[in-house]
């Protein structure tokens, strides 16, 4: 069957209730060779033949050339664009001209270094010139004692991780004296998922990496790859400290793309609940994998993939029974090895469909798919397109579906069918000189070798007054000009640079002899594996038997249950310290710092299929905290009591402005809507305020630039809440419960707080606005 | 972490970088380090005015060291390049019968693996030549990665048995130290250590390579853990220096300074200056050194089948 074909019976269906509000149709392109200013070297040119590239696109052409003339560059094109190649051409060479040269290979995830390892080994194994000339290994947490030394002594390309570059490699750098002495090449892979904290942490990494380099006397060039956002030169040059050349234009081929916008149809005529998006977006993977589409779906959370996984094996048992077990979920949490096991099935064809979290989106080579389902818009435009990205083989035909959740953002994209095509790729946001983060790697810095003033040139103006501090608060000490670490703290032990923080938890199979099949970060495990929690785990349903909070384990056992279940989260703010005080149109606006509190309070029972509670169990769980850069917006009484005289409830107004503005705040800042929290309270400050936080330990200026910009962001809320065509507010405008959206809640089970009124909120809008 | 608390605090005060308008007025605080630390009476040295010592001239290329003035009776010179180095006999830091046992006992052994054949190759090495061997031992501010501040080399000379502490005296003089290293590990013919195979060598030779410095070649390595283990294992509840030290050597440590305390000390020397703890770091250094002359002892006896007990002449 074709695509259009399957289009087509999809809409024949009789069940098709309209779900389709847009198809876009993204056309085909064909390929465009180049030709490099010098030819390639013949062994190189004769082993990439055996693999079928006997042509480079001309993208590949002019990132060789610009690399070769000794530049940055920052190559930023599709999947399956042959990226790799455009470094692994350059690299080679120089190792086959400058025996001692070395090169660091940079992947968000150690799957992905061994992933790129082995598509590094493929080739090198064509010719035994490559073979004895590339001496390549991931260095990384599971790599042995043994392989490490041997990879320091010997190695030439090195592929690792951030965090491995940042504690476990800079910190010891005299055993790496040689490596970095001629370390020609730094490859910066996938530079566009290093945005926000984690990009802001890796960028100083990358500055200390300079800095330890420039001590053994190299200068390394650097060699970035990115998936289509908006400012990918932008992106690398902060990434790296230096200039950088951009090569986009990609001249793969691809076919055509049909990209399908899916509402879930209204449950009632009151127009406010809508079809179970899990259900509506399995349904559409068991009939793409029933007419033989290889298919890749796409849930924001872990909940998702294995009840997207679990319904459709069902389905696929009626549909098409030979293929339910040909498909499998894929999500963090499962053991490395399982996961390697489901890349490659997926590679090799053996499996049909894989239900997954974003933890596929990132360039691991499962080949490429007929169909990706995106389930709820994945929270960018970029992301969007990178999952879209997995379907489509060279220049076959392929079909993207995203299904819409049932809240402000998802609905925006429904109504507004062109938006999505429009709208060009966010800018990939990060901050090196965040002070907060920039402390934190000049403890680091200062640890590797004593900080000078010359430091400055790579660490920006913000060096010298923290390094001051930090001499104040004895970490550093002071001697003829250079900064020592004077303390007996391993400094960047201290440092995660993810937000996530991987001391993880445990989770044990109690009816199997303690097996471990999963793990969790600590930071959410109180929202995952809470006791009597039904954990999923490749869509069987497991019994948290008890949560060991001290030894950081959770132990499960099978259960079969008809039910899942979703935490019920509870949080407060305090304010600690106002920073920035404003008055804007009589009301209060404020920036500072809060602190956050929450809570696994209870669970819900849901049964599978159905959006409906079926239960309530009460926890008794010890809260967490966060301390953070904080909005707090007070409207003066007048106002409050304007919307009151028209009969409407101003507070309630004020929770519906709270749920706008994070959901516009989130586009603004390019950060998920998770990333920002919002409450709406009077215990601080003795009058409603809305508290706009964001969620990051220290804060990341998301609350700060809406601070900056709170006159276009509550101009930002009022365009959304008018353009929504309910009646009283629906999960689309004001209604969106998102307190503290838990990593590990189905998005689909919607909250338990009730959708306040939206009348409230645009009067309440209109006397702030239009004053 | 208290520290961390006080960061925020002070990093709050701060600006918000290039562009941001803030307090960019906090200046440098005060320098909190004093140059020259040591006070107390350093023999040779001169006292300023504020009552801290300067700098002392120059006495001589190592090898050509002043005789022991006295820290608290430690002696020591401050060499032209500024480290510290203690150069004395052992007998200042242990009971005179101690260590005429020990370089006694040296001196059998090296006689009798002349006429013994079953014996371990690099132990033989030792005994065949004591006066060859440089007995070594570091203090580190910490794990992996972690400058070394403190030297300690004990050799066989003559009569007597020489020890020669080097001390950073602040974190700038690490690279003095490490050079100071270089040319030492180039006129030895041998180390004889405990551990240091996995610790005091790398850490040494990382040391060089952070300060550019030549590494030589290094010399045959005895390492005598692994050989306590092979011998003692099960015997004693573990192998730890301090344990070997209570059951071969029968001397139990008073008051010697845990040695996870020690890289604390030194960061809290380098900024007062004060001396008093630091003299338990270099008295600690000295009597793992001897411990370890004493291990070797015990060792080329067990692996000799040493039939005979060696006894002092005097007792």
């Amino acid at each position: 069957m074709t695509i259009t074909g399957f289009l087509k019976k999809l809409t024949l269906d009789r069940d098709y209730a309209g779900q389709i509000t847009h198809v876009e149709t993204v056309p085909a392109r064909e390929a465009e060779f180049g030709k490099l200013a010098e030819p390639m070297t013949g062994v190189l040119a004769d082993a990439l033949a055996q693999t079928g590239v006997e042509r480079l696109y001309s993208h590949q052409v002019d990132a060789i050339d610009a690399i070769r003339d000794g530049r940055n560059v920052v190559i930023v094109t599709g999947t399956a664009s042959g990226k790799t190649l455009c470094y692994n051409i350059p690299v080679i060479e120089r190792l086959m001209d400058d025996p001692s040269a070395k090169a660091l290979y940079l992947f968000p995830t150690k799957a992905l270094a061994q992933d790129q390892l082995k598509g590094l080994l493929r080739l090198s194994a064509l010719d035994e010139r490559l073979a004895r000339l590339i001496r390549a290994g991931t260095y990384d947490g599971d790599t042995t004692r043994h392989t490490r030394r041997k990879l320091r002594d010997e190695g030439n390309i090195i592929l690792s991780n951030p965090d491995m570059l940042h504690a476990g490699i800079l910190p010891y750098h005299p055993k790496w004296n040689r490596f970095f002495k001629d370390l020609k090449y730094v490859v910066i892979d996938e530079v566009h998922s290093y945005r926000g904290i984690f990009g802001s942490n890796v960028s100083n990494v990358i500055r200390r990496l300079r800095r330890i380099c420039a001590h053994y006397g190299a200068n390394p060039q650097f060699i970035c790859s990115s998936a289509t956002i908006a400012n990918p030169g932008e992106l690398a040059e902060r990434m790296i400290g230096a200039p950088a050349v951009v090569v986009d234009n990609d001249a793969s081929p691809r076919g055509k793309k049909y990209f399908v916008l899916w509402n879930p149809p209204f449950l009632d005529m009151a127009k406010m609940e809508r079809r179970s998006t899990n259900v509506e977006g399995h349904t559409l993977m068991a009939k793409l994998i029933a007419d033989d589409f290889q298919t890749i779906t796409f849930g924001r959370a872990r909940v998702v993939a294995e009840l997207v996984y679990r319904y459709t094996k069902d389905t696929l048992r009626r549909l098409r029974p030979e293929y339910a077990d040909r498909i499998k979920p894929y999500r963090g949490g499962y053991l490395p090895e399982e996961r390697r096991e489901i890349e490659r099935q997926l590679f090799s064809g053996e499996l049909m469909g894989v239900a997954s979290t974003n933890a596929l989106e990132l360039g691991i080579d499962v080949g490429s798919l007929d169909a990706t389902v995106i389930i709820g818009f994945p929270g960018t435009i970029a992301s969007t397109w990178q999952q879209a990205g997995r379907a489509g083989r060279g220049s076959d035909d392929s079909v993207v579906f995203l299904v819409a959740y049932n809240d402000p953002i998802d609905q925006y994209l429904m109504r507004h069918g062109d938006y999505f095509f429009r709208q060009s790729p966010e800018n990939a946001v990060i901050d090196p000189a965040n002070k907060y983060i920039l402390s934190k790697h000049l403890r680091s810095a200062a640890f590797e070798l004593p900080l000078v003033d010359e430091d400055e040139e790579l660490f920006g103006e913000m060096m010298e007054p923290i390094a001051n501090i930090l001499e104040d608060l004895g970490e550093l000490n002071k001697i003829d000009g250079r900064s020592y670490w004077a303390t007996t703290e391993m400094p960047s032990r201290q440092v995660s640079l993810r937000t996530i923080s991987d001391n993880t938890y445990t989770i044990l199979d109690a009816g199997k002899e303690n097996t471990v099949i999963g793990v969790v970060d600590s930071i959410s495990a109180p929202e995952l594996v809470y006791p009597e929690a039904i954990y999923l785990h490749e869509g069987e349903t497991y019994f948290v038997r008890e949560l060991d909070l001290e030894q950081k384990i959770a132990y499960v056992e099978k259960r079969e249950v008809d039910y899942y279940t979703q935490p019920v989260l509870e949080s407060s703010i305090r304010i600690s310290e106002a920073k920035k005080e404003r008055d804007w149109n009589g009301n209060r606006v404020v920036f500072g710092e809060a602190t956050v509190t929450w809570v696994t309070a209870a669970f819900k029972k849901i049964k599978f299929y159905h959006l409906d509670s079926i239960g309530w169990c009460n926890l008794d769980l010890p809260p967490q905290h966060l301390e953070t850069g904080a909005l707090w917006f007070i409207p003066p009484k007048e106002i409050m009591d304007e919307v009151r005289k028209l009969g409407r409830n101003p507070v309630e107004g004020l929770v519906g402005i709270r749920n706008l503005a994070i959901s516009v705040l989130s586009l603004f800042s390019m950060c998920d809507r998770r990333d920002i929290g919002g409450i709406v309270d009077s215990s601080n400050t003795g009058l409603p305020t809305m508290f706009i936080y964001d969620r990051y330990e220290g804060g990341l200026g998301f609350a700060e630039r809406g601070y900056h910009m709170i006159e276009k962001l509550l101009r930002g809320c009022r365009e959304l809440v008018d353009e929504c065509g309910c009646e009283d507010g629906c999960p689309s405008c004001v209604g969106l419960p998102i307190l503290r959206p838990a990593i590990h809640q189905d998005p689909d089970a919607g909250g338990v707080w009730p959708i306040p009124d939206k009348e409230s909120a645009r009067l309440l809008l209109a006397a702030i606005l239009d004053r | 972490m208290i520290v961390d608390d006080k960061l925020r605090q002070r990093l709050s005060e701060l600006g918000f970088g290039p562009g941001e308008e803030g307090n960019r007025s906090i200046g440098r605080g005060p320098r909190r380090y004093a140059r020259v630390p040591l006070s107390g009476g350093l023999a040779g040295a001169t006292r300023s005015r504020s009552g801290s010592i300067e700098r002392v001239g120059v006495i001589e290329k190592h090898g050509g060291i002043e005789e022991p003035g006295g820290i608290e009776g430690l002696g020591g010179v401050v060499r032209d390049d500024g480290i510290l180095v203690l150069d004395r006999s052992v007998s200042d830091l242990t009971s005179r019968q101690d260590v005429e046992r020990v370089l006694r006992e040296l001196k059998l052994a090296a006689e009798i693996a002349e006429t013994h054949e079953n014996t371990a190759t690099e132990l033989n090495a030792l005994f065949e030549n004591p006066e060859g061997a440089l007995f070594i031992d570091t203090e580190t501010t910490g794990l992996a990665g972690s400058m070394v501040f403190l030297l300690g080399a004990m050799r066989i000379a003559g009569d007597g048995v020489r020890l020669v502490q080097v001390l950073a005296r602040d974190y700038a003089e690490e690279g003095e130290l490490a050079a100071l290293w270089s040319e030492m590990l180039g006129r030895t013919e041998m180390l004889v250590s405990f551990n240091g195979k996995s610790f005091d060598v790398p850490v040494l030779r990382d040391r060089m390579n952070l300060h550019r410095i030549k590494s030589p070649p290094e010399p045959p390595h005895l390492d005598l853990l692994h050989h306590s283990r092979r011998r003692w294992k099960g015997e004693f509840p573990d192998c730890r220096l301090q344990t070997l030290e209570w059951h071969i050597c029968g001397r139990r440590r008073v008051g010697d300074i845990p040695g996870e305390e020690i890289p604390a000390v030194y960061h809290h020397y380098v900024r007062t200056g004060e001396i008093n703890d630091m003299l338990s770091v270099f008295h600690h250094n000295a009597l793992d050194l001897i411990t370890l002359a004493e291990i070797a002892i015990a060792l080329g006896r067990a692996v000799r089948r040493f039939e005979r007990t060696p006894t002092a002449p005097d007792s």
